[in-house]
């Protein structure tokens, strides 16, 4: 499963970020969001359009190409 | 007239300094304003800075 | 003297502190990435300077603001860090103070927002962290000053110390072999840190390598060494990659620190900050609700606040002021000369401008208000998708709306753009935002074609800035942006509300430099274009047509004919406006000579029409940008192609729209 598998509102824990590229694979990992922490999927912006997440009270927003790289369970 | 010769070049001569002082500082870009804008080696950009090109 | 750096994550309160302790007003603001430049102030009543930083999250740089960061480090020289650590973000902020700490300077932990941290119901028991980090740490609220005395005092106590023997350690475990090793190769001369070089290296630092690569020969060992010890790595099941198990390595490290040290008493819910991004980044209105705050910030600006007051204003220059100018100057016996020079130069080019310093007040309000409350970075997920689609991402648009204010200071925080294409293109287009500088020509041409349709015009040409932009966008990233890939991860912080202080101070520090313009460069250029006007071929006191002004802006007429503007006027007004884009009403003053925006506005109704008026603003709008925004492209793009090609495009842009604008308007009206 991954992170756009998720009901908006709904947590999981972050499984597996080795598949997303490079630069963005850091700044998530910088934003703390790695393997083994929980996020909760807050909201998908239409269209295609970006996710908003949360991480460790912090919230992020990345592409949905991205997030659906991010293996969850 | 001596007044008015005074009052020519106070104005005049404010006149060009501000100009000159303004071009001056627009083509330095935003180092001008720095404290540090004498010793500071990078001159906040950052040197070797690879030119984008196509 | 003494120097100070401040290092920490982005949005943690660096140049709140900065401020507080130099006493000036660097920007701050409520997102990631706000700093993007080194910045130096003189401590308050000691002798040492303060370096504010941007934001980093840790020291391997992916953009250009991060890398002033790391330069920074590596190649100047200061006393002392400042690591600024948000206490309600602690486990993150701690993995960049690891990494400060390892680089073995003396250093001093201000730990940040405790105000925030207590409203969520932490508690930090700063004695033990201290203890446990072998370093000093004064807990400050930086926004209200709190504890930045005490933090001062300590700063600058024993300023020389080096890091005595450190208490603090990081074992990497498996990588601890590679790291010797390294160390071993690495020469003894620099005064770096080897140890810190050495995990920087292997953490894959892309500045740390380059600076080995300078400083040192052997270097395809150093690589051949990390790739060896990454599979290895790999091959052990440790983790993923190098990066990974150091940063895992450190995380461990930070949770056994944090559960000694922290004590959660009640999970506050942040409710209010969630409540308010439903609504804002809501599906289907999150974009209508941004037009809606832009609409208003426009009718206020106009029609319901900044006119009548600039009316006021206006009213005061061409009464009392130039009433009393003008007896003062009779009494003391001023030639006509003089007279002429102060009041119809001066007063007519310097109060042109000034009287729209109400508009600009309120403008720069709102900008600050977005900038402070944390709406900005959403902002930035809301319009990503629309960004995506012409090659850029949402982050593009904090530039963007930057520019709004000032062109200059948008084109620099195109640096916190990660790829270089898109930033390069981020910055073309930053000059193509209507700046502050542009407001008193609309506001000049609307007060007198489009009286009851002020805000309603103004509004749409920032969206024709906006749509423009995007077009352009679309094109030069087809040309350009072949084969890279746009990223977008952005921080989205709580919203806070923004102090009434903060507020008032950087709408003053924007709005500041509008009013020191008009008494410095406007002043000397109302007085030069006075001359131009006054001079001719034939003499002195010439009829304005004979004068050398009307010569210059007569040779660019024919070419603005097709536009609606074919006046002497016109060109002359707009070649003055490349200086800086407030001289064209000042010139306009000047030339038409009247004593006031309102006959001024009387005066251009008999040499415009309501469409040629639009054409013109629209012109004004998008050709070339001022003279300090070409500085900044020139510097920010370090190519002097770039920076033609900056000014080229947009004015072959602006005259495209404003001849169709005023041809396909023609068809209509
Ligand atoms: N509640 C609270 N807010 C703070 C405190 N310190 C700073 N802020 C707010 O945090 C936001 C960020 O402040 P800045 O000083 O711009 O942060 P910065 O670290 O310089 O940010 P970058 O330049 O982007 O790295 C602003 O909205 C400040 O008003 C604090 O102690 N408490
Ligand atoms: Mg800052």
């Amino acid at each position: 499963m991954n992170l756009t598998d998720l009901k908006q509102g709904t947590k999981a824990i972050v499984s597996d970020i080795s598949k997303i590229n490079d630069l963005v694979q850091q700044r998530l990992i910088d934003m703390g969001l790695v393997e083994g922490v929980e996020v909760c999927l807050k909201r998908t912006m239409p269209f295609g359009g970006p996710v908003m997440v949360e991480v460790c009270g912090q919230c992020l927003s990345l592409r949905r190409r991205e997030a659906s790289c991010i293996g969850v369970r | 007239m001596f007044v008015n010769i005074l009052i020519g070049l106070i104005i005049f001569g404010y006149a060009g300094w501000m100009m000159a002082r303004h071009i001056k500082k627009s083509k330095q870009g935003k180092c001008a304003a720095c404290e540090m804008n004498k010793s500071c080696s990078s001159s906040c950009s950052i040197p070797d800075a690879p030119t984008v090109s196509k | 003297m003494s120097q100070f750096a401040l290092f920490g994550n982005p949005n943690t309160g660096k140049t709140s502190l900065f401020n507080n302790l130099t006493g000036s007003y660097e920007y701050v603001g409520n997102w990631s990435g706000v700093t993007v430049e080194k910045k130096v102030g003189k401590l308050r009543n000691q002798n040492g300077l303060l370096i504010d930083l941007p934001g980093v999250y840790s020291l391997n740089p992916l953009s250009r603001d991060e890398e002033v960061v790391t330069e920074f480090l590596l190649t100047e020289e200061f006393e002392k860090i400042l690591n600024i650590v948000d206490a309600s973000q602690l486990k993150r902020n701690l993995q960049l103070t690891i990494q400060l700490i390892e680089f073995g300077k003396s250093l001093l932990v201000g730990l940040n927002m405790i105000d925030v941290a207590k409203t969520r119901g932490m508690r930090i028991d700063e004695k033990k962290l201290e203890n446990l980090l072998g370093v000093s740490i004064v807990p400050i609220i930086a926004r209200s000053g709190k504890g930045c005395d005490l933090l001062s005092k300590e700063l600058i106590a024993n300023p020389k110390k080096e890091m005595q023997t450190p208490v603090f350690h990081v074992d990497y475990g498996f990588l601890e072999k590679a790291i010797e090793q390294i160390i071993t190769i690495l020469p003894n001369d620099s005064n770096l840190n080897r140890r810190w070089m050495a995990v920087q290296f292997l953490e894959g630092n892309k500045r740390v390598k380059t600076y080995l690569d300078q400083h040192f020969a052997h270097t395809d060992k150093l690589d051949q060494m990390k790739r060896e010890t990454e599979e290895e790595l790999v091959k052990l099941g440790l983790a993923p990659s190098i990066r990974q198990y150091i940063y895992n390595v450190r995380d461990q490290k930070v949770t056994s620190i944090l559960d000694q040290v922290t004590t959660v008493t009640s999970l506050n819910k942040t409710t209010a900050t969630e409540f308010i991004d439903r609504i804002v980044t809501n599906k289907f209105l999150g974009l209508p609700i941004f037009l809606a705050f832009m609409y208003v910030m426009f009718m206020l600006t106009f029609d319901w606040l900044g006119t009548p007051l600039a009316d006021l204003l206006d009213a005061f220059f061409s009464g009392p002021l130039s009433e009393g100018l003008a007896k003062g100057l009779a009494a003391i016996g001023a030639s006509s000369f003089i007279k002429d020079l102060v009041l119809d130069g001066i007063v007519a080019g310097v109060g042109g401008v000034l009287v729209f310093v109400p508009q600009i007040f309120i403008m720069f309000f709102f900008i600050s208000f977005l900038e402070d409350s944390g709406y900005m970075a959403r902002v930035a997920m809301v319009m990503d998708r629309i960004m995506e689609s012409i090659g850029l991402n949402g982050k593009a648009f904090i530039p963007m709306i930057i520019g709004f204010g000032c062109n200059v200071p948008g084109v620099m925080a195109a640096r916190t753009i990660e790829q270089p294409k898109e930033r390069l293109l981020t910055i073309l287009l930053t000059p193509l935002m209507s700046c502050s500088a542009r407001l008193p020509v609309y506001a000049l041409f609307v007060g007198a074609f489009f009286v009851k349709y002020q805000a309603l015009v103004v509004l749409s040409l920032y969206v024709l800035g906006i749509v423009v932009a995007m077009i352009v966008a679309r094109v030069f990233s087809f040309l350009l942006l072949k084969g890279e890939k746009s990223v977008f991860v952005i921080e989205l912080p709580p919203y806070r509300v923004p102090q009434a202080l903060t507020l008032w101070r950087s709408t003053w520090e924007k709005g500041k430099g509008f009013i020191r313009k008009a008494g410095t460069f406007i002043f000397g250029g109302s007085v030069f274009i006075w001359l131009l006007t006054y001079a001719g071929p034939h003499g002195l006191n010439v009829k304005m047509d004979d004068s050398f002004l009307a010569m210059i802006g007569g040779v660019l007429a024919p070419i603005f004919q097709p536009l609606g503007f074919g006046t002497w006027q016109a060109g002359a007004s707009l070649l003055t406006g490349f200086l800086a884009k407030e001289v064209v009403v000042a010139t306009m003053n000047i030339i038409y000579q009247v004593p006031n925006a309102v006959s001024l506005q009387g005066v251009l109704s008999t040499h415009y029409s309501a469409l040629s008026a639009l054409s013109f603003m629209a012109f004004v709008l998008l050709y070339v940008p001022c003279l300090a925004t070409v500085a900044t492209i020139r510097k920010e793009t370090a190519s002097k192609k770039w920076t033609y090609i900056s000014i080229i495009y947009a004015l072959i842009i602006a005259y495209i729209i404003s001849i169709l604008i005023y041809q396909i308007g023609g068809l209509f009206f």
